[in-house]
């Protein structure tokens, strides 16, 4: 269906812009053509000195109203959707409707209120009948072809086939069967004329054309019945308002006199009412999405003019009978007209901007807008929150990007989102190809009352969903990765604590054991000359075992220093300054809070890394350690005043370091330029 | 060194390994060991029970297998104060030994657990403990050299001063470090006096006093009082 473009992958209508911008002037010229017809033919009834009143017990009112307003919503529609061809049709009858009035009024003024003064009046009285069979057709065309351009189905076609045949008999017809009788017989309200076959078969075509109307009426409950969704809505908005035009205008018909002649001219405002409530609630043609404001301005400007002009005949005829034509009535209904018209332009200036939507407009170019800055930057995530937010003037918008490989939806940030159904909350599906991209979650008071923004951010939003919904999938992997990060440095580390202990409570034990046994047995070994061997090999092996001893208590306390899970870190690092050859100053603003065990131990490799690096490969003299605790994290900080030049690269154990140290999302920077010494500095996570 | 009754001995370890080791050992240098505990709940009752003359305690033991053993030794010492204590463990720490010492180096010993292995010199702080003397770990002693040193404390002191400062702050009486250095008495005597005038320390009356006096400057803890850390733990279960 190309009524609503909700699914927002679809390209937008690639006409080129130069035959869009011709057909839009075209639609246009056509529109004011038929409005210049309406205002002449005004102007000729009033010339010929016939009242309002007399123009609406006449039944002729209907036609401007027909031809103005139903005339500017058809040129939107050609605009919009310049393929469809209700908006073509309705054209066609703004311009029947518009030629029937004209020429009817210069009938009346050229032949009976001048007395053929005036030239042609005889062949314009034969143009007063003809376009009526045009403007029923095109009428019941547009409503066997509305919304899409196509009837509600193929059998259908031939019901629209026959009312173009029909059309075609009935101007033939007419057209050949009025040629003979021109004059003021042909003009509206004048009595029947005598029955010629042609007579009969135009009458025919009139039976068959109401047919095909109610026929026609009937296709369109046919639709309303298959449509769905909003289509279903445009549907039955138009329907009703032909229903009720319909009724209103056979019901005027029949009773005639004032209120008939009323009815009748206000009828016709039904349809066009129902047409205006199709396109400001139900986007039908999207025509409040994509109009530019420019364009709006220009129709309106247009309008106001007509409205200008209809408003000064019509407190001209208004005011005729008190004065009689004098030029004071002239002057007095310009004044009027003009004491109105400030208040009336500035109403139908914010009917615009509300119709046409300024804010959709503007939503479409905010999204717009956050596309095109992809192009110059990241904006981060969040940003396209914010921007939906903006657009859809919805604060409380929420970003729900679809990530195939779990079947969940995230945030920007890669968080899982609860779309759990809540009261007041819609989720509203941003697809492309059928493969969904995300949700905009909102809220349903908001966008029940501005659906336009909404259709016209959706619109926009599946390339800036997409960018979106990668950018989140790359912060889930990630967040992965860091995650598998944190866990192997975790699990190295819960193997270090298993291996201190298992040494602690096996071997160590066990070799101390033996040592004290060997040791107790050279103290009581008989001292002589033979034994001499078996002495030295006593002591060698006690030794031996001795030195393991030693080996193992410094490998265990290299794993896992016991100070620090004990004590903490500022006890560990005076420790480990203690045992450092150099100078070590060590400041800790808390010494007595502990961090998480990770945090410290992270922290303690820093310190013990970055000094015996200073002893060992920057021949340092001096070196400060300072720990920092700042709420939500702390800052380990090792300086010393060797040479300096330290990098990651290589053999440094820098770069384990840094491993470590992001693992527990830490951040790990070395300040080290040749000749000015070292300056490690880590911020962990305290908390 | 004879005595007519044996000194009687606790001993807490958690390895029943080395707990058999030591206490054979004990038995051979001629000490009465009247208990053997596993966790610091059995040392305590042991001690209170029996109220031996000394208690070899393991720093660690069930159920963290952190500090327990620290902490049942400062217990052991407040709740009895002629009792000697002596702490063993896998690693040393100069926090752990200034919190032991606490406000005093009486009876109070804390040796890295294989220094038993030197059968001859773990004797001898054995004795000096039991007799009301101290006994700190040379590891101890040198690391808070070291950073004495590192920082400038010691600048004005002679290598064989330096020397006689490690000896004395292991608890080594003048005739100990004599022994030790092979210096006569007289010798040791003008070193130490020298180092206190240098230091600028009160002379101590007593050797133990001399270790506490040592240590504290040892860690810069002059003006300061002594890491409070382990105290604070302490104070807060009790």
């Amino acid at each position: 269906m190309d009524i609503v473009d909700t699914d927002a992958g679809r390209a937008i209508p690639a006409t080129a812009p130069f035959a869009a911008h011709r057909i839009s002037v075209l639609a246009l010229a056509l529109w004011v053509g038929a409005c210049a017809l309406i205002a002449a033919g005004l102007a000729m009834l009033w010339l010929s000195g016939a009242t309002l009143h007399d123009l609406i017990r006449g039944g002729h009112a209907d036609a401007p109203f027909i031809a103005v307003i139903a005339g500017f919503l058809s040129v939107l529609i050609v605009q919009r959707r310049p393929r469809n061809p209700v908006g073509w049709l309705g054209l066609a009858n703004a311009l029947a409707n518009a030629t029937h009035f004209a020429a009817n009024a210069y009938g009346v003024l050229a032949l009976v209120h001048t007395q053929n003064s005036l030239p042609g009046g005889d062949f314009v009285s034969w143009l007063v009948t003809l376009p009526l069979p045009l403007a029923a057709t095109t009428l019941v065309l547009q409503l066997l072809l509305f919304p899409a351009g196509r009837p509600v189905s193929a059998a259908w076609r031939w019901v629209v086939y026959l009312a173009c045949a029909t059309m075609a008999v009935a101007v033939l017809s007419i057209g050949v069967a009025t040629w003979g009788r021109q004059g003021g017989g042909l003009l509206d309200g004048a009595p029947a004329a005598s029955f010629g076959v042609l007579d009969a078969v135009s009458n025919a075509t009139r039976l068959l054309l109401a047919a095909i109307g109610i026929a026609s009426v009937g296709s369109l409950f046919l639709r309303y019945r298959r449509a769905d969704g909003i289509e279903r809505q445009q549907v039955k908005v138009l329907a009703y308002g032909f229903g009720i035009g319909g009724v209103g205008l056979l019901v005027g018909k029949a009773i005639g006199g004032d209120v008939g002649g009323w009815l009748e001219a206000l009828s016709p405002l039904l349809p066009a009412a129902a047409l205006y409530v199709a396109m400001r609630r139900y986007h039908l043609y999207d025509i409040d999405r994509v109009i530019s404001r420019s364009v709006s301005y220009a129709v309106l400007t247009i309008v106001l003019g007509a409205v200008y002009l209809g408003a000064a005949t019509v407190f001209a005829w208004a005011l005729a009978p008190l004065s009689g034509g004098s030029s004071l009535v002239i002057a007095a209904s310009a004044v009027g007209t003009a004491a109105l018209f400030q208040p009336l332009r500035r109403r139908l200036q914010d009917l615009c901007d509300r119709t046409f939507s300024r804010a959709s407009h503007d939503a479409g170019r905010l999204m717009d807008g956050y596309l095109r800055s992809l192009q110059e930057h990241d904006p981060g995530a969040g940003a396209l929150r914010v921007a939906a937010a903006e657009a859809l003037r919805d604060p409380t918008v929420e970003v729900g990007l679809w990530i195939q490989s779990t079947g969940t939806y995230v945030d920007e940030t890669g968080a899982p989102l609860d779309l759990a159904p809540r009261l007041g909350r819609v989720v509203t599906p941003i697809d492309r190809h059928g493969q969904r991209l995300g949700v905009f979650v909102h809220e349903a008071m908001a966008t029940a009352a501005r659906p336009e923004l909404l259709v016209a951010t959706v619109g926009r939003a599946a390339p800036a969903m997409d960018h979106a919904r990668l950018r989140a999938q790359v912060a889930i992997q990630l967040a992965e990765v860091r995650a598998s990060r944190a866990r192997i440095v975790a699990a190295g580390d819960s193997e270090r604590r298993r291996m201190e202990r298992d040494l602690h409570d096996g071997a160590q034990q066990r070799l101390l054991a033996a040592a004290i046994s060997l040791r107790r047995l050279e103290a009581h070994a008989p001292r002589s000359p033979s034994s001499d061997d078996d002495a030295h090999t006593l002591a060698k092996t006690a030794e031996d075992v001795e030195a393991a001893l030693l080996e193992l208590r410094e490998l265990t306390h290299g794993l896992v220093p016991p100070i620090l899970a004990d004590l903490g870190l500022e006890a560990a690092i005076q420790s480990l300054a203690e045992r450092t050859p150099m100078a070590v100053l060590v400041d800790c603003t808390d010494p007595l809070v502990r961090y998480p065990q990770a945090t410290e131990l992270a922290a303690y490799f820093v310190v013990s890394e970055s000094l015996a690096n200073a002893v060992k490969h920057a021949r340092a003299r001096r070196a400060g350690v300072s720990i920092r605790n700042l709420g939500d994290t702390v800052e380990v900080e090792v300086n010393d005043d060797g040479q300096g030049g330290a990098t990651m690269a290589g053999g440094s154990g820098l770069m384990g370091l840094r491993d470590r140290v992001e693992a527990i999302d830490g951040t790990l920077t070395v300040d080290s330029p040749p000749g000015q010494g070292t300056r490690i500095t880590a911020v962990l996570p305290a908390r | 060194m004879a005595v007519d009754a044996p000194m009687r001995v606790v001993l807490a370890d958690d390895s029943i390994l080395i707990r058999e080791g030591i206490a054979r050992l004990l038995d051979e240098e001629g000490f009465d060991v009247v208990a053997q505990a596993g966790d610091a709940e059995g040392l305590m009752d042991a001690v209170s029970r029996l109220r031996p003359d000394l208690a070899v305690v393991d720093v660690r033991m069930p159920p963290t297998f952190t500090v327990e053993g620290l902490r049942a030794a400062m217990g052991l010492r407040k709740q009895f104060p002629e009792l000697a204590v002596l702490v063993l463990s896998q690693h040393v720490e100069t926090t752990y030994a200034v919190d032991l010492l606490g406000r005093g180096a009486r009876g109070v010993g804390y040796l890295l657990k294989e220094r038993v292995t030197s059968i001859a010199t773990f004797m001898d702080a054995l004795r000096r403990v039991a007799a009301g003397g101290t006994a700190i770990d040379e590891m101890v002693v040198a690391a808070l050299m070291n950073r004495s040193q590192q920082l400038g404390g010691l600048d004005e002191l002679t290598v064989r001063e330096l020397e006689v400062l490690s000896l004395m702050a292991e608890g080594l009486s003048n005739p100990g470090i004599s022994s030790r250095l092979h210096l006569s008495s007289r010798t040791v005597e003008s070193h130490v006096g020298r180092i206190f005038s240098k230091l600028g320390l009160a002379p101590a009356a007593g050797d133990e006093r001399r270790v506490h006096a040592v240590i504290r400057y040892l860690r810069g803890d002059t003006r300061v009082p002594p890491h409070q850390s382990l105290g604070t733990q302490l104070g807060s279960e009790s």
